[in-house]
C-alpha cells in the first residue's frame, strides 16, 4: 500500500462500549505485549489490572536523587571545612554532621525533587514533540463516545498480521493503521 | 547639659571581674585569684570529656603522631608549634594614665568620633580602661540601712581599681561563632582575625563579645569631617569646607602599615598583628635556610606595651617557657576574667594586691579585705579567704551563707 | 620597605621625653620609648599624641606681619631688623617672655643675647610650674629603692614631672609572683582624686590648702620621736625647727584647725610608726603646687631618715634669672618696655586674670613665636611659625641632666622657626641653622676628643653617655629653713561657706596647649571618664550641702548631665548662665603661690573652660 512508506507507528482499534476495551485490553495484556495502551473519553474502573499495569517506577528515581543530594551535601561542607580550607571559628570542630544537616537536608529535598520530576518525565517518554495519533482522523472521537487502543509497532511482539488477527478476534468497530 | 562619658556603669554585678586582695591575704593564699574566686575556681579539675575538642587539640594531636611516624608537619598547619602569642596585664602595675590607649590609637589609625558621637557610645578606642570604685558594703546607719548603696550616701573615700582591657583574643571566641559571612576567624598562632574586606556590618560579634571590645564604625569616621556624620553623600559637596589640602595633612599621621577601616566594620585590638607579621618576616629573612624562625622574646612589642611606663603588660611566645609571658602565667596572682565562660582568652590579669598597713585607722578589721572583693563576699555568700577558702580541693562548699564567723580565718 | 627609627626627645617643662620616632614613607608615623636610654620608661599620653601636632592643619603656615601672611625671609629680616634695633639700644624698652623648655643650647643663646643686650629684661611664665620662693633644691627620687613612699599633694604617677619614670620604678616595687615578695606602700595625702591616690594603699583625703598643716604635723611627730635621732642631725636648729611646724600645724590660730588636726592623729601616728620601722627606705614627696614649707619639711624628712643617697637626690637649682610675668605686666602698663618678645605660652589665655594681660599687651608691639594663631595673637605685629619638635634640630636634658638630641623626622612641613634659629637672629649670631647650633653645644658639652665620631653616637643612641648630673650630697642649710616657716601664712579650713575652689592642670591637655589635639580630647579623663568636657567636680557631700542634689534625680533618665552652676571668685564670674545660681563667695582664690583663679574663655577652637575647677571634698563625676 502507499502507507508502506511511511512508517508505521501501531494498530488502532476502535470500540464501542468500554467493556469491549476492557476485555480487548485483557487479551492483549495475556497475550504479552508491553507498548500499548488504551485510549477513552473517561476514566474506566479496572482498566489498570486489565492492563496489568504495576507500581510507578518514579519512586526509585527519587530516592536516588535524594541520596545524592544529601551526601553531597555532607561531602560538601567536610571538603570545604576540614579538607580544603580548614579555619577555626571559635573553636568549633571543623566538621560535624549537625551544622551541615540543613545543607545536607536542603540537597536531599532539592535532588529528590529533581528525581522525581526527571524521573516521571523520563518514564514517560517525554519531552515528546508530536503524537502520530493526533494527526489520525478517527482518533478524534476518543475523547468523544468511542474507545480505542493502540498496538505500537516498536512492540517486540509487534506483527503486521498476528498483532491484526488478535486485534479483530476481540471485534472491534474497526481496525486502522497509524502512521508516523 | 550632657557630658560626654565613657564608663557610666560602674558594677561588676557580682562577679569577680577585678580580683583583690590584701598582701596579708595574699601571702596566705597566693593563688586566690584563680582558685578561691569566681565559678571558674569551681570547676573541678579533671572535667568529663567535651562534647567536641577543639581544632587546636585534634590537630595538635594529629600532628604529633605525623611526627613521630614520619618526621613531616602535618598541612594544613591549624596550630603553630612555633608562636602561640600570649599577654597578661598587671593589675599592681597599672595606674590607669591612658598612655596605652593613646599608643593604639596612634599605631592602629584609629578614628576620632567626636563628642556626640562619645555621648552615644561610639568612642573607637580598641582599648580601653575601666575604673570601678569601691567602697564598704552596706550603708550603716540611716533609713538605707542594710542598702548596699544608697543615693543619698555616696562614698566618701572609695577604693579604686583600674582594669584595661581589649580584645583577649579568645580561643573559643564568642564573636567568631555568630558572624553570617565569617569574618571573623581565628589564626594558627592563637589571634582573633578580623577580616575587614568581609564584614557587612551586621555587628552580631560585637553583641556577642562578653568584654565588649569591639568597635563599629559607623559614620566613615576616617574620612568625614565630624560635623557631617549624618549628612548624605549628596550634601557633603555642599557644605562649606576647609581646604582640602589642610585635611591632608592631618591624614599624614596614619601608619601606613595598617588598614584605615572604612564605615560599616567592624574592628578590635589585633595584638598589632603588623608587628607580629614584620618580626616574623624579619626572622625568616635572618633565618636564611635554617629552620630558626622562631622570634625571640621581647622582639615583637604591641604598642600598648611599647607605651607603659609601669612595664603592666607583658606580650610574647605562650610556647616558650623562659619567656617573660610565660613566667607572667606561671604567676599564682594569675586569673582569667569571665574565665567560666571557658572563652580560653589569651589575655589574662595578675590579681591585684594591696598592701595596707593594718595599724592605720582605715584598715578595716573585721573584713581585711580590699572593697571589690568584700562586695564579692556579700554579693556571692562566700569569703575567699575564709576556712574554706580553697575551692579547688572541695566542691561541696556552696552556698553556705553571709555567716561572719567564717569571715574571721583560721577559726577551724 | 621597611620602616626606620631615629632617636630624638620631646622637650617638656620639666625634662625631655627619649623617643626612638618610626618614620615611614619619609614621616614620622608613631613615637616610642627609647630603649637605649638608661631612664626611659614609657612614654605618656601627651607624648603619643604629640604625633598629632605635628600634622595639625590648624598650625599657623607662614610668618604673619599683622594679618598679612609674608614669606619666610621677609620675616627673617624683619628679625634682622629687630636684631639691630636691640643691638644699638642694648635692649633698653624690650623684654622676652619665654615658656619652659629645658635646652641648653637655647639656654646658651640665651646668655649670649642677655651679655649683648643687658638692658632687656627676660621672663618666663608658666601656668603649671610655680616659682617657688625658699626651695633651693630639686629632687630626683629612685622609688624603686623605697619601701614607702608618702606623697603630700603629689600626684607624681601622673601629671608631676616625670611621671612615666616614676610610675616605672614605682610598679616595680608593686610586682610580686610569690609570698617572699616584698611590696612598698604608698601614703597619699591629697585633694581632689588623682591616679596617685587611686593607686595609694592609704588615701587621706583634705582640702589642698590644709595640706601644709597636715605635713606640720607628720614632721612634728617624726622629729619629736625618740627614733628619729633628729637632734643629732638637726643640732642647735632642733627645737626652734619644732616649734616654727608645730605653729604650721595649728594653722597660727584658725578657727577649726584643731577639730581638724584631732581627726588626723591616728592617721599620722600608725604612719609615722611604719615611717621610721623603714628608715633609709622612705622618701618623702611634696606636690609641685604645694608651698615651699611643704617642699622644705620634705626635704628635712628625707634628710633625717636617710633617704637622701638611696631613694631621692638632691640638686642645688641653678638659678634662671627669670623674672615673672607680674612684673612684665606692670612694665608693660607703665610703657617702660614697648617692644615685647614672646616665644611660645599663650598668656592671654592662662595668665593670672587679675594682671589684665590682653590690655597689657596691646599697648606693645609684639613678637611672637607660637605653633599657632590662638588668643594672644590678635593685634601682634608678628606671628612667627614655630616648628614642631619632630620638624627641628634641638637639644633637651632629661630630669636627671643627660643630653638628649632632638632630631627632625620630617623636613619643616611650613615655614616654620625653631626657637634657636629664632633667638639666633635676633643675637646677630653667625651660626643661624639649628643643627650647627646643637653641635655647638654638643661640642661644648661633651668636650669629646673625636667629635665627629661622638656626634654620630649621639645621634643614633639620642643622648649622651654619661652626661647625667652627678648628684652630690646636699648641703641643707636648717637656720634658712626656719625662716622659710616663719614666714609661712596658713590659710584656713573650708568650709560651706568659704569654699576652696582648686585649679589643676589637666591630664589630658595640661594648661590648654593641647586642646586642638583630638586624641587627647576624645581620651577618657582616668577618674571620671568624661572626654571632651570639662566639668566642676564637687563631692557629693559638698553639693549636699550646698543643696545641689543630682542632676539627674526626678526621675530623669538621662545620664551624664551635669548641672550648670555659676562660680564666682573675687567677683569674676564664669561665662555660663547657671540653672539655679547660687553664688558661691569665696575669701581665698585657690593655693595662692603661682596658681591663681583664673578667668575662663571659650577659646577660639571651641572648647569651654579649660581649666578644672574642684572642690576639695572627695568628688565624684557631676551626674
Amino acid at each position: 500500500m502507499a502507507q508502506d512508506s511511511q512508517k508505521l507507528h501501531g494498530l488502532l482499534a476502535q470500540f464501542d462500549t468500554p467493556a469491549d476495551l476492557m476485555h480487548a485490553a485483557e487479551m492483549i495484556r495475556d497475550h504479552g505485549y508491553s507498548r500499548w495502551d488504551v485510549f477513552s473519553p473517561f476514566p474506566i474502573h479496572g482498566m489498570d489490572d486489565a492492563m496489568g499495569l504495576k507500581n510507578s517506577k518514579v519512586g526509585w528515581f527519587t530516592f536516588i536523587g535524594g541520596f545524592t543530594g544529601f551526601f553531597s551535601g555532607m561531602g560538601m561542607i567536610w571538603y570545604m571545612n576540614e579538607f580544603n580550607y580548614p579555619l577555626i571559628v571559635g573553636g568549633k570542630p571543623f566538621f560535624s554532621p549537625i551544622f551541615s544537616f540543613p545543607v545536607a537536608y536542603e540537597l536531599t529535598i532539592l535532588l529528590g525533587a529533581f528525581g522525581t520530576l526527571l524521573g516521571m518525565a523520563f518514564l514517560n517518554r517525554l519531552p515528546r514533540l508530536h503524537n502520530p495519533l493526533l494527526k489520525h482522523s478517527s482518533f478524534k472521537r476518543a475523547t468523544d463516545d468511542q474507545f480505542f487502543l493502540l498496538i505500537e509497532a516498536s512492540d517486540a511482539k509487534f506483527d503486521s498480521s498476528v498483532t491484526r488477527q488478535l486485534l479483530e478476534s476481540t471485534h472491534p468497530v474497526k481496525i486502522e493503521e497509524v502512521q508516523e | 547639659m550632657e557630658i560626654a562619658c565613657t564608663q557610666d556603669h560602674g558594677s561588676m554585678e557580682g562577679r569577680p571581674i577585678i580580683r583583690e586582695a590584701n598582701i596579708q591575704q595574699f601571702r596566705k593564699h597566693p593563688d586566690f585569684a584563680a582558685s578561691s574566686m569566681g565559678i571558674d575556681s569551681h570547676f573541678p579539675h579533671d572535667l568529663p570529656s567535651k562534647v567536641y575538642n577543639h581544632p587546636y587539640e585534634s590537630y595538635e594531636k594529629k600532628a604529633e603522631e605525623k611526627q613521630k611516624k614520619d618526621g613531616t608537619t602535618l598541612y594544613p598547619i591549624i596550630k603553630s608549634s612555633v608562636h602561640q602569642w600570649a599577654m597578661t596585664i598587671d593589675l599592681n602595675a597599672c595606674t590607669g594614665c591612658n598612655a596605652c590607649v593613646v599608643s593604639c590609637q596612634s599605631e592602629n589609625n584609629i578614628p576620632i568620633v567626636g563628642k556626640d558621637q562619645v555621648r552615644r557610645g561610639r568612642e573607637m578606642h580598641w582599648l580601653r580602661i575601666d575604673r570601678y570604685f569601691s567602697a564598704p558594703v552596706t550603708v550603716p546607719e540611716g533609713s538605707d540601712k542594710g542598702k548596699i548603696r544608697s543615693e543619698k550616701n555616696l562614698p566618701a573615700d572609695p577604693q579604686v581599681s583600674v582594669q584595661p582591657m581589649a580584645c583577649v583574643h579568645c580561643e573559643n571566641a564568642p564573636c567568631e561563632s555568630v558572624c553570617p559571612v565569617n569574618a571573623t576567624v581565628h589564626d594558627e598562632e592563637g589571634l582573633n582575625l578580623m577580616v575587614y574586606n568581609r564584614c557587612v556590618g551586621t555587628r552580631y560579634c560585637s553583641n556577642n563579645c562578653p568584654y565588649k571590645v569591639r568597635r563599629f564604625n559607623f559614620f566613615d569616621y576616617n574620612l568625614r569631617p565630624l560635623d557631617s556624620l549624618y549628612d548624605s553623600p549628596v550634601m557633603l559637596d555642599k557644605l562649606p569646607r576647609r581646604p582640602t589640602d589642610e585635611f591632608e595633612i592631618a591624614k599624614l599621621v596614619r601608619n601606613p602599615d595598617v588598614s584605615v577601616r572604612m564605615r560599616g566594620v567592624m574592628e578590635k585590638c589585633t595584638y598589632c598583628i603588623q608587628r607580629i607579621e614584620g618580626a616574623k618576616i624579619a626572622q625568616k629573612i635572618k633565618a636564611g635556610a635554617s629552620d630558626a624562625v622562631e622570634v625571640p622574646d621581647g622582639v615583637v612589642r604591641t604598642a600598648c606595651l611599647d607605651a607603659c611606663p609601669a612595664e603592666a603588660i607583658t606580650f610574647g611566645n605562650k610556647l616558650d617557657p623562659n619567656s617573660a609571658v610565660s613566667k607572667s602565667i606561671k604567676n599564682p596572682r594569675n586569673y582569667s576574667v569571665l574565665g567560666y565562660l571557658e572563652t580560653r582568652a589569651r589575655t589574662t590579669y595578675l590579681a591585684r594586691v594591696r598592701n595596707p598597713n593594718p595599724e592605720m585607722p582605715d584598715y578595716q578589721e573585721s573584713l581585711k579585705s580590699p572593697y571589690t572583693t568584700q562586695e564579692y563576699f556579700k554579693t556571692n555568700a562566700e569569703d575567699p579567704f575564709g576556712h574554706h577558702g580553697h575551692h579547688g580541693d572541695n566542691h561541696s562548699d556552696h552556698g553556705h551563707g553571709a555567716d561572719d564567723n567564717h569571715a574571721k580565718e583560721g577559726s577551724h | 620597605m621597611f620602616p626606620s627609627f631615629f632617636a630624638t626627645s620631646r622637650p617638656t617643662r620639666s625634662g625631655a621625653v627619649p623617643l626612638l620616632a618610626k618614620s615611614a614613607d619619609g614621616r614620622p608615623v608613631k613615637l616610642e620609648r627609647n630603649p637605649l636610654h638608661p631612664d626611659s620608661s614609657g612614654t605618656d599620653a601627651v607624648t603619643q599624641a604629640s604625633l598629632l601636632d605635628l600634622y595639625d592643619p590648624d598650625r599657623l603656615k607662614s610668618v604673619m606681619q599683622g594679618s598679612n601672611s609674608v614669606t619666610r625671609q621677609a620675616g627673617v629680616d624683619g628679625l634682622r631688623s629687630v636684631a639691630s634695633d636691640l643691638e644699638k639700644s642694648k635692649g633698653a624698652g624690650y623684654a622676652f617672655l619665654l615658656d619652659s623648655v629645658q635646652s641648653p643650647s637655647r639656654d646658651r643663646l640665651i646668655a649670649k643675647l642677655r651679655s649683648k643686650y643687658p638692658e632687656a629684661t627676660w621672663h618666663h611664665y608658666d601656668p603649671i610650674q610655680p616659682a617657688l620662693d625658699g626651695v633651693t633644691h630639686k629632687a630626683f627620687y629612685a622609688l624603686d629603692k623605697a619601701d614607702i613612699i608618702v606623697s603630700l599633694g603629689a600626684d607624681f604617677l601622673g601629671s608631676e614631672a616625670e611621671s612615666t619614670r616614676h610610675t616605672r620604678d614605682f610598679a616595680r616595687g608593686r610586682k610580686i609572683s610569690s609570698v617572699d615578695d616584698k611590696m612598698n606602700r604608698l601614703y597619699v595625702v591629697e585633694g581632689p582624686m588623682t591616679i596617685t591616690g587611686a593607686g595609694a594603699d592609704h588615701r587621706l583625703r583634705m582640702a589642698p590648702s590644709q595640706i601644709e598643716k597636715f605635713a606640720a604635723f607628720l614632721a612634728m611627730d617624726i622629729i619629736t620621736d625618740k627614733n628619729s635621732n633628729a637632734e643629732s642631725v638637726l643640732g642647735e636648729n632642733y627645737a626652734k625647727m619644732v616649734q616654727e611646724l608645730n605653729s604650721i600645724k595649728s594653722g597660727k590660730a584658725n578657727e577649726g584647725a584643731s577639730t581638724l588636726i584631732a581627726s588626723w592623729s591616728s592617721w599620722v601616728e600608725a604612719c609615722k610608726n611604719d615611717i621610721l620601722a623603714h628608715k633609709g627606705h622612705v622618701v618623702f614627696i611634696p606636690g609641685s603646687s604645694q608651698p615651699a614649707s611643704v617642699h622644705l619639711m620634705c626635704q628635712v624628712l628625707n634628710a633625717l631618715l636617710g633617704n637622701i643617697g638611696t631613694t631621692v637626690h638632691y640638686q642645688a637649682d641653678e638659678a634662671h634669672n627669670f623674672s615673672s610675668i607680674q612684673l612684665l605686666a606692670s612694665t608693660l602698663q607703665s610703657s617702660s618696655v614697648s617692644k615685647l618678645i614672646m616665644i611660645g605660652g599663650n598668656p592671654v589665655y592662662n595668665a593670672p586674670a587679675d594682671l589684665g594681660w590682653a590690655d597689657a599687651q596691646k599697648k606693645a608691639t609684639v613678637i611672637r613665636l607660637s605653633d599657632r594663631l590662638d588668643e594672644s595673637s590678635e593685634n601682634v605685629a608678628w606671628s612667627f611659625p614655630r616648628s614642631h619638635f619632630l620638624e627641628s634640630w634641638g637639644d633637651a636634658r632629661t630630669a636627671d641632666g643627660t643630653l638628649a638630641a632632638v632630631q627632625p623626622l620630617i623636613a619643616p612641613l611650613y615655614d616654620s622657626f625653631t626657637d634657636l634659629e629664632f633667638l639666633a637672629i635676633l643675637g646677630g649670631e653667625n651660626t643661624l641653622k639649628p643643627h650647627d647650633i646643637v653641635r655647638e653645644t654638643f661640642k661644648i658639652v661633651s668636650r669629646a676628643s673625636d667629635a665627629d665620631s661622638a656626634w654620630k653616637h649621639f645621634l643614633h643612641d639620642g643622648y649622651l653617655k654619661d652626661s647625667f648630673f652627678r648628684h652630690s650630697k646636699p648641703d641643707f642649710q636648717w637656720a634658712s629653713f626656719i625662716s622659710e616657716f616663719k614666714k609661712v601664712s596658713t590659710l584656713p579650713v573650708p568650709g560651706k561657706d568659704n569654699l576652696e575652689v582648686v585649679f589643676l592642670p589637666d591630664s589630658k591637655v595640661e594648661d590648654g596647649t593641647f586642646t586642638n589635639n583630638g586624641w587627647l580630647q576624645e581620651l577618657p579623663d582616668p577618674i571620671t571618664k568624661i572626654s571632651w568636657d570639662n566639668v566642676i567636680l564637687m563631692s557629693p557631700a559638698t553639693a549636699q550641702a550646698l543643696g545641689l542634689p543630682p542632676s539627674n534625680h526626678e526621675g530623669s533618665t538621662k545620664y551624664n548631665m551635669a548641672r550648670i552652676i555659676e562660680v564666682e571668685i573675687k567677683g569674676r564670674k564664669n561665662l555660663r548662665p547657671s540653672l539655679d545660681s547660687k553664688r558661691i563667695r569665696r575669701l581665698h582664690s585657690g593655693i595662692g603661690h603661682g596658681i591663681r583663679p583664673q578667668s575662663l574663655w571659650p577659646g577660639r577652637r571651641g572648647n569651654r573652660v579649660l581649666q578644672r575647677f574642684r572642690c576639695p571634698h572627695r568628688q565624684k563625676f557631676l551626674h
